[in-house]
């Protein structure tokens, strides 16, 4: 690899960390947090679209059937900096964070039946809010406090999984999910008089347990369009199905260096499954659009058989457009880049006071290639969810996702 | 052209470090968490409803550490004192003992008054007696003077008393006895002196006590003689000292708790802490308590604060004697933080109260009177206040 490349890749890893504050409001409160569709800036840049398009050359999660046709064995980075406007009807504030996004590992197995193996720890939800409220003292006996309240962590998960290719050309994708993480939600209070200790309260749920991703791409159908133009017509289906997950809960309150322990034990926890149906097709070989529907009934999450009322059934609708250039000898440098672009509209999984938190969002990215096989991705996202009326908030996001895609010859068995 | 690239990445990336610089954390979107919401509240004994109790009692405690040794009577206390001295003989000296050459001529004691409780007009006389049984200052308390073996007889004599300093002569034998014991113990015995105050005394008296740095503690002289041979003038060291303060329980207003130094006297205050919710956490809680100034009895010289003790059993009277919180005195009460106790009786359900302990339990005599929980002003009960979070929908 090349050394000015790890030089960069430290050096976003070095500005995520030095902005390490908080990317989500709160309504992620709600639930498990955001949901994450893609880890990858490749993925993003599309919209969060393409569960229909087989990759050759990069690994996408959305739908493991997508890693039949993989061309080499590879590695993929993400890192994400996220940007956060976010405002009530009275203040506006922006907030930045930054995070590293996950990782995978493919490999081809069998080009003939259409098998890859691929294996990753990408995370699945995410929250991240810090708020903070000044307070008078409540008599001459208090001070003057500040109340925090913070909600950190989310779920992740470890998978590994292959594919499969039938005769007919429908692909079969499958893969074994670990899900683990902490959902962690502080409050906590600090009195100006620094002779009055602060006290916190601090809930944690830790769910682990395990989850399968199926998905089915469907054979070239551009046949049905009777045009030169459109190949590589696909529909694809997939679902994201999590079991009931083991979750140890700890409640304590901490006073000074004393903790006590409120409460302790084990629960589950219903994650909804999630349907994803989508489609693409190319056009003049270097133009390829992608439409994906996302689905996932989050009035069914459950956390000790209680369901939440400010969750409801999310859907998101996601196009995404790439352009990419046909290789031939003697192309310059960018003419060899890929562009992307991509839209989405979500009905988000929240619900407060009566009114569902949408989300519209416009995406962009490109890939520069390093060599061959080798890229470096770009993508921005920029959104704008809720409203910052009815005491609701509203936030802007502004995504920065880089990803670092790797491809060689390992572990590929050579016809003799 | 890749050079170029990374370039204009690296441009990129510190443009969003530039972005990256935020504002304060803020209270939007507060109103979603309604389930994570905390309160600071306070309970305050005096204007909430709480049962509260308290009660006083005495303890016998050790006095050997003192700084003082009390001699004196006042009302119903009596204050007496065991004095031991021992002697750094020469060899030579030694010898003459032995062999029964050597005289004590005269032999007198200077004790130096640090203290005194309580009108320093009254008077205070007592006689010295030669101690026949062993006691040990670390460990004699009021409760062993039953069983002290003393002569009856007063050994001294030519008391000279001033406001800084109580000279006074004994028994020249009783002085050589010593010395024969610290010649050869099979020669005498060296048991000390017991000074047991005058039935007409009036006040008692803290005289310095030896310590490690004063050299204020009392002091032997004597004057020897080796008939024929020389004269001499030598000094004794003391080696201990203990005081023996015997009192009842001071007689106060009904609505009266005490506590008070040596005797010593010690209180006991609970409150039912029922009322505040489970799961709450303390943040701080400070007790207050009113003196009743009028009953309130101090010498010359003390300490002017109580010491809160955390009680494991008020039954046993039994307290956790690794520290304590200082209640200082301002305006006409005493106060402090006691935050720690009450987390434990709240979060622990280990409730049984504070004691009240003098600032300095092994000095004087100070009688602290406060009110107590039956103070008939409720403003003038014991108060507990609390700040405390709560977490709603706990």
């Amino acid at each position: 690899m090349n050394k000015t490349v790890i030089a960069i890749i430290g050096f976003f890893i070095l500005i995520t960390g030095a902005v390490n504050a908080q990317s989500t409001s709160t309504y992620t409160r709600s639930g498990v947090g955001d949901i994450i569709y893609s880890y990858s800036a490749r993925s993003l840049s599309l919209g969060h679209s393409g569960s229909a398009l087989i990759n050759k050359d990069y690994i996408a999660i959305t739908n493991p059937a997508g890693w039949s046709s993989l061309a080499k064995t590879r590695i993929e980075f993400s890192f994400v900096y996220n940007g956060m406007n976010i405002s009530n009807s009275t203040d506006s504030k922006f907030y930045g964070d930054g995070d590293f996004k996950g990782f995978t590992f493919a490999f081809p197995v069998s080009e003939e039946h259409g098998i890859g193996v691929a294996t990753g720890l990408v995370p699945y939800s995410r929250m991240n809010y810090l708020v903070e409220q000044d307070n008078e003292a409540v008599s001459s006996s208090s001070s003057n406090y500040t109340a925090t309240y913070q909600g950190k962590g989310g779920l992740s998960k470890l998978f590994i999984g292959s594919t499969y290719k039938f005769p007919f050309d429908l692909v079969f994708g499958g893969t074994l999910e670990y899900y683990f993480g902490n959902l962690k939600y502080l409050s906590k209070v600090e009195f100006e008089n620094t002779s009055t200790f602060p006290a916190e309260y601090e809930m944690l749920y830790a769910p682990t347990g395990f989850g399968t991703s199926i998905g089915f791409i469907s054979p070239d159908l551009s046949g049905l369009l009777n045009s030169e133009s459109f190949t590589n017509l696909k529909l694809a289906v997939s679902a994201n199905i999590i079991s009931e997950l083991d979750t140890d809960t700890l409640l304590t309150s901490r006073s000074s260096s004393i903790v006590d322990t409120l409460g302790i034990g084990v629960t589950k926890m219903n994650v909804p499954t999630k349907i994803t149906v989508g489609a693409t097709v190319t056009v003049s070989n270097n133009f390829t659009f992608n439409l994906d529907y996302f689905y996932q009934p989050w009035s069914d999450y459950k956390l000790n058989e209680t369901k939440s009322v400010n969750l409801k059934d999310a859907q998101k609708v996601s196009f995404g457009f790439e352009y990419r250039p046909t290789r031939a000898l003697g192309m310059s440098y960018w003419e060899q880049i890929m562009l992307r672009f991509g839209l989405s509209y979500e009905q988000s999984q929240y619900t407060y006071y009566g009114k569902d938190i949408n989300q519209y969002s416009v995406f962009g990215g490109f890939s520069l290639p390093l060599s061959y096989e080798n890229t470096i991705d770009f993508a921005v996202e920029y959104s704008i969810r809720g409203t910052a009326e009815a005491n609701l908030i509203q936030e802007k996001f502004i995504r920065i996702n880089l990803g670092l895609s790797f491809g060689d010859i390992w572990f590929q068995r050579y016809e003799k | 052209m890749l050079s170029r690239i990374l370039v204009i990445l690296l441009f990129f990336f510190i443009s969003i470090s530039f972005l990256a610089c935020e504002d304060e954390p803020s209270d939007i979107g507060i109103e979603l968490l309604a389930s994570d919401l905390i309160s600071v509240r306070t309970f305050d004994s005096q204007t909430d409803t709480l049962d509260q109790n308290s009660s006083y009692h005495k303890n016998v405690i050790q006095l050997g550490a003192s700084i003082k040794v009390l001699i004196g009577k006042h009302e119903d206390i009596e204050a007496s004192s065991l004095l031991k001295f021992i002697f750094g003989l020469a060899d030579t000296l030694k010898d003459d003992i032995i062999a029964g050459d050597l005289d004590v001529n005269e032999a007198w004691i200077e004790i130096t008054t640090r203290y005194v409780y309580v009108d320093s007009n009254e008077v205070m006389d007592f006689t010295v007696h030669k101690v026949n049984s062993f006691w040990d200052p670390s460990a004699f308390t009021v409760e062993n003077l039953p069983t002290l073996s003393y002569e009856t007889n007063d050994i001294s004599l030519n008391k000279e008393i001033t406001d800084t300093n109580y000279v006074f002569n004994i028994d020249p034998d009783v002085v050589l006895s010593w010395m024969k014991n610290a010649a050869d113990t099979s020669l005498g015995k060296n048991y000390g002196i017991y000074l047991k105050p005058v039935d007409n005394s009036g006040k008692v008296i803290g005289f310095q006590a030896l310590t490690s740095t004063s050299s204020q503690a009392a002091k032997l002289t004597l004057v020897i003689e080796k008939t024929g041979s020389y004269v001499d003038t030598i000094n004794g060291f003391i080696f201990a000292d203990v005081s023996i303060v015997d009192g009842d329980l001071p007689v106060l207003p009904s609505e009266d708790i005490a506590v008070q130094s040596s005797i010593s006297v010690n209180s006991i205050i609970a409150f039912d802490l029922s009322v505040v919710p489970d799961g709450v956490a303390i943040n701080s809680a400070e007790l207050i308590i009113q003196r009743d100034s009028i009953n309130t009895l101090t010498g010359s010289s003390f300490a002017n604060h109580l010491l809160a003790y955390f009680v494991e059993d008020s039954t046993a009277k039994e307290v956790n004697e690794q520290g304590a919180f200082i209640l200082s005195f301002s305006g006409n009460s005493y106060s402090g933080d006691i935050t720690s106790y009450v987390r434990i009786w709240i979060n622990e359900g280990r409730n049984q109260g504070v004691m009240l302990r003098s600032g300095n339990d092994i000095e004087g005599l100070e009688l602290y009177a406060l009110k107590g929980s039956a103070a008939a002003n409720y403003a003038e009960r014991p108060r507990l206040k609390i700040v405390y979070t709560v977490k709603e929908n706990l």
